[in-house]
Formats: C-alpha cells, structure tokens, sequence
C-alpha cells in the first residue's frame, strides 16, 4: 500500500469509528419508545348500573385516575370513549373507535344503529357490521358490574385487520 | 457537528415550557436510554468549542493571519466567537435548573441596565417583564434556529475567505520552500485532521462517561436562594463584576466585553507593522497575552475563591442534594404544574397536605394551625417529652388533659424519665436510662394516672406502646379508644377518613417528627 493510500484508508477508518461512536448512542436514543410496551388499564368505573337505561347505548369517557406520559404525570385523564349498553343486570362494552380506520362511531337513535361518520360502516347494537368497509365488529371491552358501578378494562386495537388484535 | 447532531436529538426530547422544561430534561437525562451521554456530549462539545476557538484565534493572532488581505475573515471569525458564547448563554438557560435560571437572570438583568437600548433589549429577549413562558421559548428560537442559521452563513464565508486568500503561510518560510512543502488537502491535512477529530471525540466522550453527564439541578424557583454560577467561560466577567462594586459595575461588566471585542476587530486595522513576524507585533501579542492572563487570572480568582469558601460549598451541596431529590422524584413523573411541583410527589409533601386538611384546625405544624391540641413539630420527640414533662399545659392546656401537672425532677432524672417514655413506642434507646426512667416512672408517681400495659385505662391516656407504628395508627382511628383518650376524648377520628394509603402517609410523616427530634 502506497503511502496515499494508507492517508486515504486512515481517515476512513477514524471517520468512521467517530461516526459510529456518535451514531450508536444517538440510534438507541432515538429509538427508546420502541422498547416500551403499552401498560394494560385495570378495570375503570365508568358509570353507575342505575344510570344506564335499558337496551339504549349510552356513551361514557373512561378515565385514569393517574396517568404517566413521559414526563409528566396527569390525574383524571380521559383514555378514551365506550358505548355501554344494559342489558339486564349485565353491560356491554364497545369501544367507540371505529376498527376501520380509527374514526369516532356514533349512535344513531334514529335509525337505531351504530354508524362511523368517516367511511360510513354501520353497526347493529351488538356491534356486528351491518355496512360499510369495516373489516371486523366493533370491538367488545372486558366490562363487569361491581357493586352498583360498571367496571370497564380499556384497551386499544389496530385498526383495519378482520381479527381484534391489541395493541 | 457534533453539536447540531445532538442537538437535534435532544430536541425530539425537550419541551420548551416553564411547566416541561425541567421535567423533560430530567426525563431525557434520566430515563431515556443514553440521553445523559447525548446531553453531557452537547454540554461538554459546548466547552470544547470555545477552547478550539481560543486556540484558533490565538493561532490565527500570531500567525498574523487577519492582517490585510485577510482583515474581514478576522472580523468575520471574531463574530463567530460572539455568537458561539451567544449559543452558550442560550443553551445554559434551557433546562430551567436553579443553575441556568439564576445565572441566566444576572445575564438578562445586565443586559436591562445597558444605556439606551438595554431595557427594551432585555423585554424582547426575556419575552416580557420577567421570567416565563416566552423567556424558553425565545431562548430556545434562538438557539436552535436563529444562532445556528448565523453560524451556518458566517462559517460559509469564512471557508470562502479563505479559499479565496489561501492558507497564511509561517513567517519564517520563503516563497519557495513554500512551493516545495505544499502538500494537497486530500489525505494529507484531512488524515491529520480526522484524527485531531478522533482525539478530541475521545476526550469528550471520556470526560462524559467519568462525570456521568452534564449536571441537572432542581427545578428553577424564584423563590429559593441559590449561588448561581456561570459556565467556565463567563467566570472572568463574574469576578470582574465583584471587583467593581456600586455604579461603577453596570459599565465594568458591559465595558470588558465591548472592549475586549472592539479591540479583536480592530486588530488588524492597528497592526500595520511591516513584517507579519511575531517579534515585529510584539505589541499587539502582549495586549492579546494581557487579556488571556488577565480573564485566566480572573478565572483562576473565582474558582479559587469558591473552592475555598465553606458559604459556597455548603450551599453547593445543599443545592446537589435537593436537586438528587428531584431527579429521584421525577422518576415517577412530574405533575401537570410542572418544575417545582415535583416535590408534590414526594410522600412527605402528601402527608403535609392532609396533616393541613384535617389536623391543622387543632394542631400547629411547622408554623401554621391553631393551638387547640398540642403542637405536631418534633412530635414525641426526646426533646418534646422533656419540654412536655416541663410544662404540659403548653401542650394539654387547652384540652381535657389540662389536670397533668408538672414534673418536678432534677434533669438527669427528667431525662431517664423522657428516655424511658421513649423507649415505650421503640426505637434505639439507652438501656441504663431506660431502667432509671421506669424506676421514677413509679416512685414520681407516674404510674397513678398513666397505665403502661397497652390495653387498661386510667385517669391520663395509658403510655404502654406509645408513639409506635401500630399504636399511631390505631390511636388516628379513634383517640376515643380506652387506653388512649378514652371518655375525655376531644379529638375527631381523623383516620377513619383517610385511605390506607394515606393514613400510613401521616404516620410516616409523625414517626420521622419523633426520629427528627427537632423541637
């Protein structure tokens, strides 16, 4: 090897070791939220048993108590929404977020049936797709009655798959 | 570069808000993966920066360099030196520590006593009359967008300068030796470079693994005193302002400055000597090594003066304690209001809310309450038994408990007594003392109205167990019970209300009165 040669490699070669030395530090920086797992809610009160009427969708928020995103921590945080149906002593839980592509499902009182606004999926009052591009029903959450109060585990689904998967 | 590349990472990290700022920047230094050593890289490339600066200028002084043709690649450089101390200034402010705040306040306050121009200069700058929101948010403006772009333009042009006049050869060579050592820049300067790069990437990182980072304080408050010291770099302006006292500071602290770069851009209109020999300019090396001396003196004077002072150091350490406890506390989470309210979560600080919720109305604690029942500071503490043997109406006066009369005793014997009253609820006591105290206990005559068994009542609450876990617990649930106030019983059960949590909060709170023993 020639002495040009041996400059030319040289300054690769410490280039490329400060280089790594800067990029391995920053890639793992960078790339921290992909070693944290979502956190599994515990069951939320959402609504009093007596306050629900029956075989009417009522809407509730589903608030944590205590919530940590980051650095901050926030109490009484709304995770999202769910529509409670009565059915008897017993509730259904389904999640209000369409799994089509993530749109806010509405009740429609009228026409007596769920509907997404965006791309129009239409759901029957247990759910089931009735129309529209929906792959799947609307998602059902773990719901329990507990000493008068309705008890609901949020959780979150990808969206646009035929079967429920959780994320 | 390595500046703007962790920078930018950092950036994807930091939020620029009174409320976010520390919060963030704790949770980047302390639980995001490498982000002390991201940051400790950027705060040590920081001083690394201004010393290679130094050293250029330095270099580019004797050299003779920014003489004609080459005066406004000079000014051009003595600009970039302005703007890297600006990123400096900036940068120390962003985390809003006590550091940063306080040291960036006499920044800002110098700033709004410069004639003219200078309080509406500190207005804009500080976003408004004082600290807040608009303060991060135009500090972090400039130095993430505003000073870099400048130094992006103005390093264009000095390189360009540069090229244009060619490297300043040395003095000494003719134009021919010249010719015959030119060597081209690729490999031959870029090897050299390349590893002056690889020397320097290696200290840093060196010196950042050894210190584990750049420091964090505590959140920024106002309302704490702090010692504020600048970075490294301001330290001569910082004691040049101690060696001006009175009217004369306000033009000592701007005048230095403003004269020290009046004289950098002058230079090469002064320096018309007719040789670029350094022994031809002498006088203008001797101002340059004047000003060196005289900031490193400065400097040195600071450091010495700091390093040397038992005020300084005792509140150094009492400013790394407190801001260990926050970064420990921030590991939870900092709450929505941000800085300051990180102390929220600290245990102690719950239980000091609900002891002001619920037993305040009767009780004084650290200054505040009412003195219905008896004080809470130092509870059950040596040193408030004694003051309670001395004097029980201080504490029972105005309770049913007024009847207990004083203990009239020598003190070794008030002290066996307190240690043996002591002993009752645990903790590590004297045994020889304990023995005396008990013996008293009886032969003073204690014994006729306090049982000490734990359970039976008498005409004063029964001491067996007295100020132990269990027996706090059980006594905040109901002060009514038999063996503790009984029928005499004033006191609400405040327990009852409390949630477990909470109520094992209080008694935490209570026991670490009794262990503090301040009184």
């Amino acid at each position: 090897m020639d002495r040009r040669s041996l400059l030319k490699w040289a300054t690769g070669a410490l280039s490329g070791l400060v280089g790594a030395a800067v990029a391995g530090p920053i890639v793992t920086f960078v790339g921290h939220p992909l070693g944290r797992s979502q956190r599994r809610s515990a069951a939320l009160p959402v609504a009093d048993l007596t306050s629900l009427p029956e075989g009417v969708p009522v809407k509730t928020a589903v608030i944590l108590p205590l919530f940590r995103d980051a650095w901050s921590r926030f109490e009484k945080v709304p995770l999202g929404a769910v529509w409670l149906l009565r059915r008897g002593e017993q509730v259904q839980a389904l999640s209000a977020t369409c799994p089509h592509a993530g749109c806010f499902i509405d009740f429609e009182p009228k026409a007596g049936h769920f509907a997404c606004p965006c791309h129009g999926s239409a759901f029957d009052l247990d759910g089931h797709p009735t129309a529209g591009p929906s792959p799947r029903p609307m998602d059902g959450l773990a719901a329990e009655v507990r000493e008068g109060k309705v008890l609901v585990a949020f959780a979150r689904f990808r969206q646009g798959l035929p079967n429920k998967e959780e994320i | 570069m390595l500046q703007a590349v962790t920078g930018v990472v950092m950036a994807s990290c930091y939020s620029p808000s009174v409320t976010t700022a520390w919060a963030s920047v704790a949770y980047l230094q302390d639980q995001m993966a490498l982000g002390w050593f991201i940051r400790g890289l950027h705060s040590a490339g920081a001083s690394a920066m201004i010393i290679l600066l130094l050293l250029h200028m330095l270099q580019v002084a004797v050299w003779g360099a920014y003489r004609a043709p080459r005066e406004l690649n000079w000014i051009v450089g003595v600009a970039l030196l302005g703007i890297a101390l600006g990123f400096a200034l900036t940068g120390y402010l962003l985390p809003w520590d006590q550091k940063g705040y306080w040291a960036t306040q006499v920044a800002t306050s110098l700033m709004g006593a410069a004639p003219l121009l200078g309080p509406v200069m500190q207005q804009l700058i500080q976003g408004g009359t004082s600290y807040g929101h608009l303060t991060l948010t135009r500090f972090y403006a400039l130095h993430v967008f505003v000073l870099p772009a400048t130094t992006v333009l103005l390093v264009a042009i000095h390189i360009a300068l540069f090229r244009r006049h060619g490297v300043t050869p040395s003095w000494r060579l003719s134009p021919d030796e010249l010719e015959r050592k030119r060597v081209p820049f690729w490999p031959d300067q870029l090897v050299l470079d390349a590893a002056a790069i690889a020397l320097i990437f290696s200290l840093l990182a060196g010196s950042v693994i050894h210190t584990h980072g750049a420091a964090l304080e505590a959140p920024a408050d106002p309302t704490a005193a702090y010692d504020a010291r600048p970075e490294w770099y301001f330290l001569p302006l910082f004691q040049l302002l101690k060696l001006f006292p009175g009217r004369a500071e306000i033009p000592a602290a701007l005048g230095a400055p403003a004269l020290i770069f009046g004289l950098l851009l002058a230079l090469p209109f002064l320096d018309r000597a007719g040789s670029r020999s350094p022994q031809g300019r002498w006088r203008y090396l001797a101002v340059l090594l004047v000003l060196i001396v005289g900031a490193a003196a400065l400097g040195l004077c600071a450091w010495h003066a700091d390093a040397h002072s038992e005020t300084y150091q005792k509140e150094h350490h009492r400013a790394e304690a407190e801001a260990e406890r926050a970064r420990r506390l921030a590991l939870e989470g900092v709450p929505v209001a941000g800085g300051r309210a990180v102390f929220e979560n600290d245990p102690t600080f719950r239980a000091r809310r609900l002891l002001a919720e619920r037993c305040l109305g009767c009780h004084i604690y650290s200054g505040t309450g009412e003195e219905r029942g008896p004080s809470l500071d130092g509870w059950s503490s040596r040193a408030y038994l004694t003051a309670l043997l001395h004097n029980p109406d201080h504490f029972y006066g105005h309770t049913p408990f007024h009847e207990m009369k004083p203990v009239t005793a020598p003190e070794p014997q008030i002290a066996a007594l307190v240690e043996y009253v002591y002993s009752l609820g645990g903790g590590s006591v004297d045994r020889a003392q304990v023995a005396e105290g008990q013996a008293l206990f009886s032969s003073l005559d204690c014994d006729q109205c306090h049982e000490t068994d734990g359970s039976s009542s008498g005409q004063g609450p029964n001491l067996g167990d007295r100020a132990s876990r269990d027996w706090l617990r059980a006594f905040l649930r109901d002060p009514s019970a038999e063996r503790f106030f009984g029928k005499k019983n004033e006191m609400p059960k405040v327990g009852e209300k409390l949630s477990p949590e909470e109520l094992e909060s209080v008694v935490d709170l209570l026991l670490s009165e009794r262990a503090k023993g301040l009184f």
